[in-house]
């Protein structure tokens, strides 16, 4: 087993760890702009991506929410709030549509009145209310409970003929579902080998990659590896997948190729990423030349994801990444 | 029979859960000024934030169990969901009508993945905190936290250049964190 791969190119990796070691420096400078939230959309998307690779950039922002955090509660108070009385309403709206199965979570069809633009009109008030800011902390007022909507005996009769009948629905529906997937899956696998065969043919022509007839996504990854305290080359990969049509879950596969060996108690795992939140997809091995692949299953729709990732884990895999992403592409 | 004042905040959203409109309205009575006035603070119009506040309490209604008790007190919690929910409000009246809005179950569940809420009786010393700072990094940092403008849209309000904007809110937070820890210090 090879203690410390080793990979042509190395002054390709170096410049590689460069820009990393550029763009955290760009994040950090971003940092107190997105604890309060004054990063464009593109500065948001960049600080997200690559806080995974910026310790200090993560310590600072922690710093900051601690202090923007505090500042929930400085809104000085602008009068009494509505009464409760409309929001009851609504509820028992609400309430009458789920028993009648016409849920409806925005039972208002009045467009909203316009609030006020970004005029110096409405932005003054928030620095002159700095000087005359109200104590507003938290009480609960004494006032008498507001008559409970009980149910009738009648509505929960209602009530137990709808569950029945929901139950009975959802039942069959499961069955449809079952029998549904038992077909589909046998077709995705037919199909999954079918692309994987296709990359791994395309894996050995790299300039070919682009050309991937019946792959409804992919995204081709190239990525510099490092290992703790050192970088150690660069990984190229493809990773596609399929939407299926009518469903949440998604097939698909990754093929890479540039990944160190591991030591016999570990092995590479996939995760989807989004805000700090990870999904694994699989373990998977790779062969002496530093070759893998994976076939997976993704139970969220994939495209709600930023980002792929690859970490290093202990075999039989883990909950959450416990090392940092090796590789990293966007979605 | 327990006076209303006195029931936990856990205790009503489980009787949320049992679908108990008494509860609700409890939690109403408790909260809906801290929601009503961050409303009214980010949007500076009344009607709209009556809507969002009747919207963050039907949220709370439908879907209690998005509150994560851990991850800070419902007050706090309803107050910064108020929030995003407001800018986000701002925000879609600026952009082209068909722009897909974030819905206040995705903004709640994203702040549940990160929130770290501080208690409201840490507001008075921020407030008093924040006066301590020059007027012109106060006011980058609210028009930021408050209306949601990014450096862009503060830069054309304030007709200054954008460098600017984001030098006053490094410099504005640089400080205020420097006071906050010398005022949490303090006795």
């Amino acid at each position: 087993m090879s203690e410390r791969p080793s990979f042509p190119n190395s002054h390709h990796h170096v410049n590689q760890a460069e820009s990393i070691k550029t763009a955290c420096e760009e994040v950090l400078a971003l940092i107190p702009s997105y604890s309060v939230g004054a990063t464009n959309a593109d500065e948001t998307r960049l600080v997200e991506s690559m806080l995974p690779f910026c310790a200090k950039a993560r310590t600072e922002l922690d710093e900051y929410r601690a202090i923007t955090d505090s500042l929930l509660h400085l809104a000085p108070a602008k009068g009494t709030p509505p009464p409760v009385q409309g929001l009851l309403e609504r509820v028992v709206a609400y309430e009458r549509s789920l028993e009648e199965g016409t849920v409806s979570t925005h039972n208002r069809d009045r467009t909203p009145p316009p609030v006020s633009r970004f005029t110096q009109e409405a932005v003054q008030p928030l620095v002159n209310d700095l000087g005359t800011m109200p104590d507003l902390r938290l009480v609960a007022r004494e006032e008498p409970p507001v008559q409970s909507d009980r149910r009738s005996d009648r509505r929960n009769d209602r009530r137990l003929w709808w569950l029945g009948a929901v139950a009975a629905a959802v039942a069959l529906v499961l069955l449809g579902v079952n029998v549904y997937w038992t077909m589909q899956f046998s077709r995705y696998q037919r199909d999954q080998q079918r692309i994987l065969e296709s990359l791994v043919t395309r894996l050995e022509q790299p300039t070919t990659v682009t050309d991937l007839s019946g792959v409804n996504y992919h995204r081709v990854l190239n990525a510099n590896v490092s290992l703790p305290g050192e970088l150690v080359g660069s990984a190229q990969g493809i990773f596609t997948w399929d939407a299926v049509p009518g469903t949440i879950g998604q097939v698909g596969a990754v093929v890479v190729n540039g990944l160190p060996a591991l030591e016999n108690e570990q092995t590479y795992q996939l995760w989807l990423v989004r805000d700090g939140h990870s999904l694994s997809l699989g373990t998977f091995e790779v062969d002496p030349n530093g070759a893998g692949t994976l076939i997976f299953r993704a139970s969220e729709r994939i495209e709600d994801f930023s980002h792929i990732g690859v970490s290093i884990e202990p075999r039989g895999g883990s909950t959450n990444p416990t090392t940092p992403h090796l590789v990293i592409g966007d979605i | 029979m327990t006076p209303d004042s006195a029931l936990d905040d856990l205790v009503l959203i489980e009787r949320l859960l049992d679908r108990d409109q008494q509860a609700l309205t409890i939690l109403y009575d408790r909260y809906s000024g801290a929601v009503f006035n961050m409303a009214f603070y980010v949007l500076q119009n009344r009607v709209a934030a009556e809507e969002i506040t009747q919207d963050v309490f039907f949220l709370l209604w439908r879907t209690p169990g998005k509150w994560q008790p851990d991850k800070g007190r419902l007050g706090s919690w309803l107050v910064a969901v108020t929030r995003y929910t407001a800018i986000d409000r701002l925000r879609r009246e600026k952009r082209k009508p068909d722009s897909a809005a974030i819905s206040v179950e995705t903004l709640a569940h994203k702040l549940n993945e990160r929130v770290s809420t501080t208690a409201a009786e840490d507001a008075d010393l921020m407030r008093s905190v924040l006066r301590q700072l020059p007027k012109e990094q106060a006011e980058v940092i609210l028009l930021a936290y408050y209306r949601g403008m990014s450096h862009e849209e503060i830069a054309a309000h304030l007709k200054i250049p954008p460098g600017t904007v984001k030098s006053r809110i490094r410099l504005g937070l640089a400080k205020l964190r420097e006071l906050w820890r010398e005022a949490v210090r303090e006795p």
